[in-house]
């Protein structure tokens, strides 16, 4: 058994401190995959997360071939490994993102190893480091939905199995995606404070 | 509703919740205001004649003006949001820098 699903099995048992050990395996799992397979890449060449979050579940987690858990446990799995993924990828793009601003306004480039290598490809830094900023307040406020984005912009996960991850119908992580893109999207579009909800004291 | 327990959700930034109300669990615990105006926003957005989605944010919204206002951002915003955030960010890019994998502590080859 291997120690991710040793942890997930405790997670599965209700230890809650095991899901302490689970971010930082697979955060150092998903950095070790990203670097080994963007040194095997040519430049401009782009690696999907989706893939590397992928990549990461089938080393970590092994498949037990009988699968004797039944999928409500193997998905109650797949879910706490996959919020772990995706936070691990928030964090690595995030801190990316920050790491290249000050690169960028610190006015010279020195050889980094991952940290250079790692672009977000279509985000612009200051754009993602927003948006992360964004997603800190949305999860104040409506933490499934915040985690929603995670699972969906982060580790790249298609709708039906952000939603399984979640526990949430298709119809109710539907809701809850058209609700955080709008948030999110009016949150950064203002650029100041969001006065509509601090109007409503009373 | 069943509701799955997530590990990291930063705890500094929950906002401790003094109740909840059945009408806000399809959604989840948020607080009243906000799980209002999203439960408002969401069944506004389907109906598709504007009068009647018009019709429909008076009557939930009644006479509580910022409700109305932050609905209706929502659905301003909505509409102007094109594919934000529709394809995952998180493409990574091999860049034309030096080679990443000769570092003391990389493993190679797999």
């Amino acid at each position: 058994m291997s120690e991710v699903t040793r942890i997930l099995d405790a997670i599965n048992q209700g230890d809650m401190h095991a899901a302490d050990q689970l971010l930082p395996l697979v955060y150092d799992e998903l950095r070790r995959l990203a670097e080994h397979r963007l040194a095997q890449e040519k430049p401009g060449q782009t690696l999907q997360a989706t893939a590397l979050v992928h990549e990461a579940y089938l080393r970590l987690v092994p498949s037990p071939g009988g699968e004797s858990g039944g999928s409500n446990q193997l998905w109650n799995s797949r879910g706490h490994f996959f919020a772990a993924a995706a936070e691990a990828m928030r964090r690595i793009l995030v801190e990316q993102a920050r790491r290249k601003r000050r690169l960028k306004h610190g006015g010279y480039r020195r050889h980094v190893g991952l940290e250079q290598a790692l672009n977000v490809a279509e985000v612009p830094p200051d754009d993602l480091v927003a948006l992360d900023e964004a997603l800190g307040h949305l999860e104040s406020i409506d933490p499934v939905a915040a985690q929603l984005v995670k699972l969906r912009y982060f580790a790249g996960l298609p709708m039906r199995d952000a939603a399984k991850a979640l526990g949430l119908s298709l119809r109710t992580a539907e809701r809850n995606w058209t609700y955080a893109k709008t948030w999110l999207h009016r949150e950064l579009g203002q650029g100041g404070a969001t006065d509509a909800s601090a109007g409503r004291g009373s | 509703v069943k509701k799955n327990h997530f590990l990291w959700r930063s705890s500094a930034r929950r906002v401790a919740l003094p109740f909840t109300q059945a009408k806000f669990a399809e959604e989840n615990e948020m607080s009243p205001p906000q799980g209002q105006a999203k439960r408002i926003f969401l069944d506004a957005v389907e109906i598709p004649s504007l009068s009647q989605r018009q019709a429909y944010l008076v009557a939930e919204c009644g006479d509580d003006e910022a409700l109305r206002r932050e609905v209706e951002a929502l659905l301003a915003h909505h509409g102007g949001m094109g594919s934000f955030l529709e394809s995952p960010a998180t493409a990574l890019a091999a860049t034309a820098d030096e080679p990443t994998w000769e570092r003391p502590g990389t493993i190679i080859g797999q």
